[in-house]
C-alpha cells in the first residue's frame, strides 16, 4: 500500500436487513495514520459500517477496501474491539490471548510475548495466569483491548472502547490510544461520549439513519460550524429580556442562558447589552462544541 | 498454521484435556469394562457353608445314599477354552456356557463338612428340636410311595430347616432330594438316569445360510443381532456426543459475545469448519477408545473375523458422514439460539429424527434388506446408521451398487447440510433475541 492510499475506502455501500436499510449509499475515505471518530445516535449504522470494514458482514451494494485490499484479505492487519465484547469464561487469559494471536497469524511464542508486554503496559500483568471469569469487568475490558492490538495491526477499530472503565483506566486507555496514533497507526474509534472524541480525534465521521451527515477534519468542521455563543449566568431570580443581535437562545434549568450571535454583529456589543439588561454572575463567549454540532446535525438534518 | 487448524486445535484441546471429558469418555468406558469383568470378584454373594448332620427319614428306604451323593461337593473342573480350529461363534458360545456352569457352582454352598444320617420316623420331633438348637442342620422326610411314577402330586417330601437357613441351602436340599427321587423312579423302570438326561439335553444347532450365488455362511445370534446393534449404537453415541460438544461450544461463543472477536480474525465458514474438524477429532478419540476395547474383547474370544476389513472401511466412511450431518444440525441450532434453554426447544424435533435409527432397530435387524431398510438407507440423517446396521446384520454382502449409491447420496446430503448450516451459522451467530422460526432459517440460508 502506498502512503497516500486510504486506510479505509468505502464506495457506495448499502446494507439492508430485511426491510431496514442500515447503511445507505455510504462513501467514506479514511487517510492512513488518522484517528477518526465514528459518531452517531443509537441505531445510526456505526456498528454495521464497522462490521463491514471487518468483513464480518458484507455489503449488499458498493465496495469496501481496507489497507489497499479487500476487507477479508486485510484481516491480519486489523485490530478490532467490538461493542459486544466477551471472553471464554473458563479459559485462562494467556491461552485466550495466544489463541487470538494465532488466529491473527502470530506464532504462539510471539503471541505470549506480546500479551505479556501489553498487559504490563496496561498495568495488569497479574491477569496472565488467571481465568477470564476471575477478572473484574474493567480488567476484562483491558484484556479485550489487548486481544485487539496484540498482533501490532496497521488499522485499529475500537467500538466504544471506554464503556465500563473507571476514569483512571479510561485515561490510561486514552493515553495508549494516543501513543498508537503517534506511532502512525490508523485508528477508528466509535463512541457516544463526544467529549472523548473531541479530545482524541483529528477527524469525525457522523452518521444517522444510515446516511452520512459529516466526514471531515475536526478543525474544518469547527470552522464550518463556527458560531459565537454567549453564555450568561444570571443572578438569582432574574430573567434576561430579548437581546438585539442574537437569533436564538437556549435556556437551561439552572438559570443559564445561551445566546447565538447574529452574523455581522459585534459580540462585544451584545455582551455589553446583556450586562445592561439584567444582573448577571458571569458572561462568556465560546465556540460550538462537538456536542452542539452533533445535536444540531442530528435534530436539524445535514443541510443546516 | 492456518486459521482453520488453530480453531480445530483449540476446540480439541479444550474438550479433550478437561476433567469432564476424561471422566465421561475415558473413566466411564474403562469402569464399565472393569466392572463387567470384575463383577464376579467384587459383588460375589457370600454363601454360608453347610456344616453338621442332616437327618433323612426315608419312607422309601432307598434314597439316603443318592441324596448323600447329590449333596456332596462337585468335583472341581478347570476350564481352558481351546480356541484353535473353532469358529469364533463356537468359542464364544462355549465360553458363555462354561461361565454359566462356573457361576452355578459358585452359588452352591460348601458341603464338605456335611454328613447325611438315616433316622427313623419316630425321631422326627426330637430332630426338629435339634434343628432349633443347632445340633442338626436340616431334616428331609421322604414319604413312602414317592417313588411310584403315578404318586399323588408327584410324590411328597418335607424338608425342615433352621429359621435362619440361607436360601441357597433350601435350593440345594430341594434339588438334591428331587433328583434322588426322579433317578430312583427311572432306575425302577430299568432306565439309566444319565442316559435319559443326556437324551433330553438341548442339542447344539448350527444355522447355516446358503448364499444366493453359492457358498455357505454360518451365523449365530451374536453375529446376527449383537454385533450390528453394538456397532450402530456405538456410532450413534459417539456422533451424538461430538455433535453436542459442537452445540455447546457454539452457544458459549455466542452467549459470551466472543464470537465477534473470532469473526474479526476468521470468516464464519472458516470458524465453522475449524469447529467441525476439532470436534471430529474429539469424536474420533472417543470412537478409538471404544474400538480398542472391542478389539481386545475380539482378540480374547478369537473373534476378529466377525467383521471384515471392507466392512470396517465402510463403517468409518459412514461414521464420518454421520458426524458431518450431526455437526450441521448442531451448528445450525447452536448459531440460531442464544442460550441452552432455547437450544433445548429446537433440539426436541431434531432428537425425534435422530432417535429414529434406534426405534427402527427391531425392524432392521429382523429384515436388514427389507423395504424399510432400503428406503431408510437413503433418508438423511438416518442413512449412515441404517447402512452400518444393514452391512453388519445382512446375511449376505449388500449389493455393491446399492452400497455405492447410498454412500454417494449420503455424501451429497452431508455436503448440502453442511452448506446450509454454514449459511445459517454466518447469519445466526451475530443475531440476538428470540430464536428464528423455520421460515426465517430458510431466509437466512438465502441471504447474500
Amino acid at each position: 500500500m502506498s502512503d497516500a492510499a486510504p486506510a479505509i475506502e468505502i464506495q457506495g455501500v448499502t446494507k439492508r436487513f430485511g426491510d431496514v436499510t442500515a447503511v445507505d449509499h455510504l462513501d467514506l475515505s479514511v487517510p492512513p495514520g488518522c484517528l477518526i471518530g465514528f459518531l452517531g445516535p443509537n441505531g445510526a449504522g456505526k456498528s454495521t459500517t464497522i462490521r463491514m470494514i471487518m468483513s464480518i458482514i458484507y455489503a449488499d451494494e458498493g465496495s469496501v477496501r481496507v489497507l489497499g485490499k479487500t476487507a477479508l484479505d486485510a484481516k491480519d492487519r486489523i485490530g478490532y474491539l467490538p461493542e459486544e465484547r466477551g471472553l471464554y469464561r473458563r479459559m485462562r487469559v494467556r491461552a485466550f490471548l495466544r489463541y487470538i494471536g494465532m488466529l491473527k497469524g502470530m506464532s504462539s511464542r510471539a503471541a505470549d510475548a506480546a500479551a505479556a508486554g501489553w498487559l504490563d503496559r496496561l498495568e495488569l500483568p497479574e491477569a496472565l495466569s488467571r481465568r477470564c471469569e476471575e477478572l473484574s469487568k474493567g480488567q476484562q475490558q483491558k484484556v479485550q483491548f489487548v486481544a485487539a492490538v496484540l498482533h501490532d495491526p496497521n488499522l485499529v477499530v475500537l467500538d466504544e472502547p471506554f464503556s465500563g472503565l473507571d476514569p483512571v483506566n479510561a485515561a490510561l486507555l486514552s493515553r495508549v490510544i494516543c501513543e498508537m496514533h503517534e506511532a502512525g497507526k490508523t485508528i477508528v474509534f466509535s463512541t457516544h461520549v463526544l467529549h472523548q472524541a473531541e479530545l482524541l480525534c483529528d477527524r469525525i465521521f457522523l452518521i444517522d439513519k444510515g446516511i452520512k451527515l459529516l466526514d471531515d477534519d475536526l478543525e474544518i468542521i469547527r470552522s464550518r460550524f463556527r458560531e459565537r455563543i454567549i453564555n450568561v449566568e444570571l443572578a438569582n431570580g432574574t430573567r434576561l429580556p430579548e437581546i438585539a443581535g442574537t437569533h436564538a437562545r437556549d435556556e437551561h434549568k439552572d438559570g443559564a442562558v445561551e445566546l447565538h450571535v447574529d452574523d455581522g454583529v459585534d459580540e462585544q456589543v451584545v455582551m455589553r447589552s446583556v450586562l445592561d439588561a439584567a444582573p448577571v454572575r458571569s458572561v462568556s463567549l465560546r465556540e460550538p462544541s462537538l456536542n452542539d454540532i452533533f445535536t444540531r446535525l442530528v435534530t436539524e438534518g445535514p443541510h443546516t | 498454521m492456518s486459521r482453520l487448524l488453530v480453531v480445530a486445535l483449540r476446540e480439541f484441546r479444550h474438550t479433550v484435556l478437561t476433567k469432564a471429558f476424561f471422566i465421561g469418555s475415558v473413566v466411564v468406558p474403562v469402569l464399565i469394562v472393569l466392572l463387567s469383568i470384575g463383577a464376579d470378584v467384587f459383588i460375589k454373594p457370600s454363601i454360608p457353608p453347610m456344616k453338621g448332620p442332616i437327618a433323612v427319614i426315608d419312607g422309601t428306604q432307598t434314597l439316603v445314599e443318592s441324596i448323600s451323593e447329590n449333596l456332596a461337593p462337585p468335583p472341581r473342573a478347570t476350564v481352558s477354552p481351546n480356541v484353535s480350529g473353532h469358529r469364533p461363534d463356537e468359542v464364544l458360545t462355549t465360553a458363555i456356557e462354561e461361565a454359566a456352569k462356573q457361576a452355578e457352582n459358585e452359588t452352591r454352598p460348601d458341603t464338605s463338612e456335611l454328613t447325611v444320617e438315616r433316622r427313623p420316623g419316630d425321631e422326627l420331633d426330637s430332630i426338629k428340636e435339634g434343628i432349633r438348637e443347632g445340633t442338626w442342620v436340616a431334616a428331609i422326610d421322604v414319604k413312602a410311595g414317592s417313588l411310584e411314577p403315578d404318586a399323588a402330586k408327584g410324590g411328597a417330601a418335607v424338608i425342615w430347616l433352621a429359621p435362619a437357613a440361607a436360601s441357597s441351602h433350601v435350593d440345594l436340599l430341594t434339588q438334591s432330594t428331587r433328583k434322588a427321587v426322579v433317578d430312583a423312579r427311572l432306575r425302577g423302570m430299568d432306565m439309566s438316569p444319565e442316559i435319559i438326561r443326556a437324551a433330553v439335553d438341548r442339542p447344539s444347532i448350527e444355522t447355516i445360510r446358503i448364499g444366493s450365488e453359492g457358498g455357505e455362511q454360518s451365523e449365530s445370534k451374536i453375529t446376527r443381532y449383537l454385533v450390528p446393534v453394538a456397532f450402530m449404537a456405538l456410532m450413534w453415541i459417539v456422533v451424538m456426543t461430538g455433535g453436542n460438544y459442537l452445540l455447546m461450544s457454539t452457544i458459549e461463543e455466542k452467549s459470551t459475545r466472543v464470537i465477534e472477536v473470532l469473526l474479526s480474525a476468521t470468516s464464519p465458514t472458516g470458524l465453522l469448519a475449524g469447529k467441525i474438524l476439532g470436534f471430529a477429532c474429539v469424536s474420533a478419540v472417543m470412537l478409538a477408545m471404544y474400538l480398542v476395547v472391542a478389539v481386545v474383547l475380539m482378540v480374547l474370544f478369537a473373534a476378529l473375523d466377525i467383521v471384515s476389513p471392507g466392512d470396517i472401511a465402510l463403517g468409518v466412511a459412514f461414521f464420518v458422514i454421520a458426524y458431518l450431518m450431526m455437526a450441521a444440525i448442531m451448528a445450525g441450532i447452536g448459531s440460531a439460539v442464544s442460550d441452552v434453554t432455547e437450544a433445548q426447544s429446537l433440539m426436541g424435533p431434531a432428537m425425534l429424527i435422530l432417535m429414529l435409527p434406534l426405534l427402527l432397530l427391531p425392524v432392521l435387524t429382523e429384515d436388514p434388506n427389507g423395504t424399510v431398510g432400503v428406503i431408510a438407507s437413503f433418508i438423511p440423517p438416518l442413512s449412515p446408521y441404517v447402512m452400518v446396521l444393514r452391512i453388519a446384520a445382512s446375511p449376505e454382502p449388500l449389493p455393491l451398487l446399492e452400497v455405492l449409491a447410498a454412500l454417494s447420496w449420503a455424501i451429497v446430503c452431508a455436503g448440502a447440510m453442511i452448506w446450509a448450516a454454514g449459511r445459517i451459522f454466518r447469519v445466526g451467530v451475530l443475531m440476538q433475541g428470540k430464536p428464528p422460526s423455520p421460515l426465517e432459517l430458510l431466509r437466512w440460508i438465502r441471504y447474500r
